[in-house]
């Protein structure tokens, strides 16, 4: 989509983070911005620089998740398109939209300071995207999706985490998921005070990487 | 009755100076916060409705350089909030303590006020080359 479209949608309208916009638009926004507007963004390396962008935590959310769906491997995406038609859309859209779900902030989780002048805290957003670039960091996994369980706005509340991913072929499961699962629990430990009593990882899917059979 | 300024609010006669020293000491506390190790960005913290009309005051007048930590003084207590994006390379618990060092610090700085500080992060990634 194009800025002219985005112009169409919102006449005359300036370009304030957080404005309400009519109901159909709404959802569509990140923070006051198009997902092409953003995407645009980073087609140009981030320059040269958009305060009202790098200053709003769900565009650079966003931002970051766009990343992560660039770098998926194309042949991931050629492999969904030739292996099952009518799923390549759903794939990338179910992706996108857990991305979107993903970067609205979600519950305050606190940290401990011991000055009682001073609240600290991580956002529930903050800590998916977190979970994200975990995933990235395992080789042939993608977390699609990141659900804390439990009430993470009290200290020492047991937290459950889950994790949905799915694997390029021929990359071993089990293994894949502790090694997942343990970075998952490093990185909590290293950035929240959460109370982690479980973290269940669900593999729900497998693609094909290089042409590669099934 | 409490009165109550905050950083880019729009105020006439008598309130101007109080909110101009509330705009300047967040732009000050922005500006200080970049420098701290462990935060990759300082983020709008003021509520959505403040933002949206500071953003349509500065299109219509022009606007300067605005902080991005939402100050506001009710009576003797100087209330300093402040988001951050926090690195990953670094425990945000700790990245954030030391955020509200600073915070604490250069608000306490002469004021006579009590200052409350809250801090959160919202985004953790790893830092944008420069």
């Amino acid at each position: 989509m194009s800025d002219h479209d985005d112009d169409a949608r919102v006449p005359d309208a300036p370009r304030v983070p957080g404005v309400p916009l009519q109901p159909a638009d709404q959802d569509e926004l990140v923070d006051g911005r198009t997902l092409d507007e953003l995407e645009d963004y980073l087609d140009r390396g981030r320059t040269p620089r958009d305060p009202g962008i790098e200053a709003s935590a769900e565009c650079r959310l966003t931002l970051r998740a766009l990343e992560r769906v660039r770098g998926l491997s194309l042949s991931v995406l050629e492999d969904e398109a030739s292996r099952l038609p009518s799923r390549d859309d759903t794939w990338i859209a179910g992706l996108i939209d857990s991305i979107k779900a993903e970067v609205v902030g979600g519950r305050d989780i606190p940290l401990r300071h011991p000055d009682p002048g001073v609240r600290l805290g991580v956002t529930e957003a903050a800590v998916r995207g977190l979970l994200r670039q975990v995933g990235d960091a395992v080789d042939g996994v993608v977390v699609r999706s990141s659900e804390l369980e439990g009430d993470v706005t009290e200290a020492g509340a047991p937290i459950e985490v889950t994790l949905t991913m799915t694997a390029r072929y021929g990359v071993p499961l089990r293994e894949a998921a502790g090694t997942l699962r343990a970075a998952a629990v490093s990185a909590l430990a290293l950035h929240t005070e959460l109370r982690i009593a479980a973290v269940h990882v669900v593999v729900d899917d497998v693609w094909l990487d290089g042409g590669g059979a099934s | 009755m409490t009165t109550e300024d905050r950083a880019g609010d729009q105020h006439h006669g008598a309130d101007d100076g109080a909110v101009a020293e509330l705009d300047d000491l967040s732009l000050d506390l922005t500006d200080a916060l970049r420098g701290v190790e462990g935060v990759v960005e300082v983020l709008d913290a003021r509520p959505v409705v403040v933002a949206a009309i500071t953003a349509v005051a500065d299109g219509i007048d022009g606007g300067g350089p605005r902080g991005l930590v939402d100050v506001v003084r009710t009576g003797g207590v100087l209330t300093v909030a402040a988001s951050v994006a926090t690195d990953v390379g670094r425990a945000t618990p700790e990245t954030l303590a030391r955020v509200a060092a600073v915070l604490r610090d250069r608000a306490g700085r002469g004021s006579g006020a009590e200052v409350v500080v809250s801090v959160t992060s919202r985004v953790i990634e790893p830092p944008l080359p420069r």
